[in-house]
């Protein structure tokens, strides 16, 4: 309910805000609904914090950043479509803060078709690697490292404690294939075994059967198990390994929301063994720390009394914004891009991994 | 209620095998006729959306192999992914897998893994043109896979499965929609049928009533529903229509041939019944059971039979004097012209014997008198022959008839034939008479040809040559024993076959007299004045026997002619046959007589009136002579009346003997 209330929320925004003064006009197509709709609610809300700030505090109608947001729902087709509009109809600026590798994938194409209008897609909620190698390279500016440099840093830490028979639970699409290939690379690189890999499709809840996927990770008993995989579909497939008994460690990209896997792992359920042995890596810093940025994000959540806000994603939107802002003031401004961390669930709340020896083999 | 009758019926005819058996077939064929319809259909179907899919297959097969050559070498595998993802959502394509130069699959859109059975498949797998193969995966079932080599397969191997379920789908489709439509047509054309089923039953059960009521008819007229079933024919231009014309055709002429039956039946009763009569009039022409008294020298046994109502066989045997006439005849044909021609010929022959002629005269005669009164062309073979009873001389004549036999001992001797042409035939025909001598106990056989020629169940003849056989070993010892062996012997024979013929036969024994007639005698009479011959007979017979004088022999004659004659005329008040029985005895030389008759109390010895002696012999009344006579002839005369009879003995001595 409050994720719905969030989404109208920004599309109402979005159309008071309409253009009337040569501002700076941008667009997002993101999944507001779906298996990944927290995603796209908490990353735009987070950029959306940045953006209102800024417009509050500037004084010439130029300097300001309107965000025109369309909801794709993790679907790829729509976002194409989405993508046409904002380019035909609303003709944006820059494009802004798409969430997921095969929505991303697929509207590729028009950056390409579009090269004279200089149009770029800003800080993708994506770590894919096709974003970051030719020929789409330098359509797309990131802020955040590609998946193959988490799973990388994942491996390398495993392989370190002995994990090195590895499984992975992967998206069967562009993003999943993208991570696979970059376990496989890894894997390769620090010399672990891919002993098994299963594939679940697009779209699937928490709810749903994870029996299939579980099973043959079951059979292949590994050290642990990476998931290039949306929040829910994790959420299901941790809750198909627990019940079946296996406490072995998981851990997922950080396309999975911390905030939001929770939501789909009680506690009380399976004496807290759904919530065990879970690694999550991160791109962006802690929003609890007590840098100048993280402050001001907690202000802003503060100040817009939305709560749900404080978290990883919202924050790395947030960071994302900010960047743009200072980007569109100074265009020639380098990136800030951040390293990979990780994050376990302790004590109640997601923490840093300081001690990675706990799961040692 | 007529109406509600009807109903029922129509249902009980509904119901009628026929019908059921109609209904059966027309469902059975139109479902029959729709499977294959759709059978037709769907393997058509399959067949075109095969080829379809084949080719549908092949071209995005080809379409991602052109394009993959590029991505795979400058791409990374998220980009790969995406176009097999974007290519999995045409219609039909169950799988995209991508394997490298190495055959290691680098993308597939399987979830969550590729099947075992498939990685079985690719390992080791290259090819460098497209190939084709159906597989069956769990989950997916039947599928049509299309490999297509990437660039001759140095860059890797593009397989697409094609999923045949859509083509299941549609034919399921096909089916579903074909189902209805069916149903309907079958539904709505059962309905009609029905419909019209009632229209055609309707004169149907009205005929089913009709002929049901001509089972019970006297087809004396027209059944009254007879109207509506011609209008029916007159209706229905069809078989319904024909068959009732023809029922109402069959009443007409069952009708008719009903009422010619019954003409024609009165017509054969009222026939059957005159033949019957005429039977009973020409069985009656033919002379009784012979006279087979001891006293007779010739004895007769005689049977006929004719083989319908009446006959043309005829028998007969006639006393003239001394001679005994036996005659056996066959008119040609049968029935009534043979039976009328069979009494003329019968009547011409006894009148004939009468004036005591021989029988080469009497067939003369009597062929000249057939031929006159023979307009029918018709004609008789008669045999005819004459016995002198004392003598045993046999004088005969055969006109055209089967030879007799001559039982002597146990031999059957042929009798000769006279060379006689038929009865009828011939007027200037002369016949031959030939004569033989009888011996003692000597039985003449006549027969006609119905023994001879009498059949069995084989149509085998009996033949003269049995009958010879037959008559030849019988151990008969009179006529009527002999003639019971013939019978028997031909009954056996003919034994299941049906009499063809008028069955004939005539025995004539003769015995010398003498050896027949003892001094004790008692012979019977009729109270019929014809016996008087009889009398005379008798009287000569047992005085030859008996050496009685020819006075003694012709007083005797007059004596009981006398007394005989009185009572058959004047001793009975009815008209029924009454016995008149004289015994004969010779006693120490003296004739004894005694007459015994049931007739009224007479006394002729003293009820006859006296007779004046002083009148002449020619003035003398009739009923006194006699009396008178017979007092002067006898010794002693006594009357009694005895119970209901009156009883007459009287004596006379005997004296010298002739």
């Amino acid at each position: 309910m409050l994720r719905t209330k969030i989404a109208f929320m920004i599309c109402v925004f979005t159309l008071v805000n309409t253009p009337v003064f040569c501002q700076t006009h941008i667009g997002a197509s993101a999944a507001l609904t779906g298996a990944s709709g927290v995603l796209g609610q908490y990353y735009i809300g987070g950029a959306k914090l940045a953006f209102d700030a800024h417009n509050a505090r500037v004084k010439l109608p130029t300097e300001r950043i309107e965000l025109t947001v369309y909801d794709d729902a993790y679907n790829p087709e729509k976002t194409l479509e989405n993508t046409q509009k904002l380019i035909h109809h609303d003709n944006v600026d820059a494009l802004f803060g798409y969430v997921g590798t095969p929505t991303v994938v697929r509207m590729l194409p028009l950056l390409k078709l579009h090269e004279k209008k200089n149009l770029k897609l800003y800080f993708p909620f994506t770590g894919a690697n096709t974003l970051r190698i030719a020929p789409y390279d330098s359509f797309i500016v990131n802020q955040r490292v590609s998946y193959h440099q988490e799973i990388d840093a994942m491996v390398k830490e495993l392989v370190k404690i002995g994990r090195k028979r590895i499984a992975i639970l992967y998206q069967s699409d562009a993003f999943g294939r993208d991570g696979w290939f970059g376990a496989h690379d890894a894997a390769k690189k620090w010399g672990a075994d891919i002993v098994v890999d299963v594939a679940y499709a697009r779209g699937m809840r928490a709810s749903a059967n994870f029996t299939p996927q579980a099973t043959p990770v079951l059979q292949a008993a590994p050290d642990a198990v990476i998931c290039i995989g949306s929040y829910e579909a994790v959420a299901g497939f941790i809750t198909a390994m627990r019940t079946a008994g296996s406490d072995t460690l998981i851990a997922s990209i950080s396309f999975v929301n911390p905030k939001a896997l929770l939501d789909f792992l009680p506690q009380k359920e399976l004496d807290g063994r759904l919530r065990k042995n879970l690694l999550i890596s991160q791109v962006v810093p802690d929003f609890k720390e007590k840098d100048r940025a993280a402050i001001a994000f907690r202000a802003l959540v503060s100040k817009a009394e939305a709560p749900e806000l404080l978290n990883e994603v919202a924050y790395e939107g947030y960071l994302a914004a900010t960047q743009f802002i200072r980007l569109n003031a100074s265009p020639h401004q380098s990136i800030k891009t951040h390293e990979v961390n990780f994050i376990t669930y302790k004590d109640w709340v997601w923490k840093p991994v300081k001690e990675w020896s706990k799961w040692a083999l | 209620m007529e109406a509600r009758e009807r109903v029922v019926k129509m249902g009980a005819l509904k119901h009628h095998s026929i019908v059921r058996r109609i209904l059966t077939l027309v469902v059975s064929m139109v479902i029959l006729i729709a499977l294959v319809n759709s059978a037709v259909i769907n393997t058509m179907i399959y067949r075109q959306l095969l080829t379809e899919y084949k080719s549908k297959g092949i071209a995005i097969s080809q379409s991602i192999a052109d394009s993959a050559s590029d991505i795979l070498l400058f791409r990374d595998p998220a980009t790969i992914q995406s176009l097999l993802d974007q290519h999995l959502t045409i219609n039909g394509v169950a799988y995209l897998v991508l394997e490298d130069a190495e055959n290691n699959i680098v993308a597939h859109t399987f979830v969550p893994q590729v099947p075992q059975a498939l990685r079985t498949i690719y390992a080791g797998k290259r090819t460098t043109t497209a190939t084709t193969a159906f597989h069956r995966l769990p989950g997916l079932g039947n599928v049509y896979e299309i490999s297509q080599p990437i660039l001759f397969g140095e860059i890797g191997i593009i397989h697409v499965g094609m999923s045949l379920k859509p083509i299941h789908h549609s034919m399921l489709k096909v089916v579903a929609i074909l189902i209805p439509i069916l149903l309907v047509v079958l539904i709505t054309a059962l309905f009609v049928f029905r419909s019209r089923l009632r229209f055609v039953t309707r004169p149907l059960v009205e005929l089913a009533d009709y002929t049901k009521h001509l089972a019970g008819h006297n087809f004396e007229q027209s059944l009254p529903e007879q109207g509506a079933i011609r209008a029916i024919a007159a209706e229905h231009n069809d078989e319904v229509g024909r068959l009732s014309e023809t029922i109402v055709s069959l009443e007409d002429a069952i009708m008719t041939y009903i009422g010619d039956l019954k003409r024609t039946t009165a017509a054969k009763q009222k026939i059957e019944s005159e033949l019957m009569i005429a039977r009973q009039i020409q069985l009656g022409m033919l002379p009784k059971s012979t006279d087979n008294t001891a006293f007779e020298t010739v004895k007769i046994a005689s049977y006929l039979e004719p083989a319908r109502e009446v006959g043309g066989d005829f028998f007969d045997f006639i006393n003239v004097g001394e001679d005994v006439y036996i005659v056996a005849g066959d008119v040609s044909g049968k029935g009534v012209s043979a039976a009328i021609f069979m009494a003329t010929t019968m009547m011409l022959i006894k009148a004939k014997a009468q004036e005591h002629i021989p029988p080469q005269e009497l067939m003369v005669s009597v062929n000249n008198q057939l031929i006159a009164l023979n307009e029918n062309m018709l004609f008789v073979t008669v045999f005819c022959g004459k016995i002198n009873r004392y003598t045993g001389i046999f004088s005969y004549v055969n006109a055209g008839h089967p030879a007799p036999f001559i039982k002597r001992k146990n031999e059957a001797l042929e009798i000769p034939l006279t060379g006689g042409m038929a009865l009828g035939v011939d007027y200037h025909h002369y016949y031959q008479q030939r004569e033989l001598q009888l011996e003692n106990n000597d039985t003449i056989c006549l027969y006609t040809d119905g023994i001879s020629e009498a059949m069995d169940v084989a149509q085998n003849q009996y033949t003269e040559a049995r009958l010879a056989q037959c008559i030849g070993q019988s151990k008969a010892v009179s006529a009527h024993e002999l003639m019971d062996d013939i019978l028997q012997d031909v009954r056996i024979f003919s034994d299941g076959a049906d009499q063809s013929d008028d069955i004939t036969v005539l025995l004539a024994s003769w015995c010398h007299a003498s050896a027949s007639v003892s001094s004790e005698l008692g012979v019977h009479f009729t109270n019929d004045l014809s016996e008087i011959a009889k009398l005379h007979q008798v009287v000569d017979i047992y005085s030859q026997a008996n050496g009685l004088t020819k006075t003694l022999q012709h007083n005797l004659k007059l004596v009981l002619e006398e007394l005989i004659a009185n009572t058959i005329s004047y001793g009975y008040r009815d008209h029924e046959i009454h016995d008149i029985k004289v015994f004969f005895t010779v006693v120490n030389n003296a004739l004894n007589m005694r007459i015994e008759d049931d007739g009224i109390p007479f006394n002729p010895l003293e009820d006859a009136p006296e007779v004046d002696h002083s009148l002449s012999l020619e003035d003398m009344p009739v009923g006194g002579l006699g009396i008178h006579i017979v007092k002067n002839f006898v010794d002693t005369i006594h009357y009694e009346r005895q119970d209901h009879l009156n009883v007459v003995e009287f004596t006379k001595s005997l004296g010298e003997t002739a």
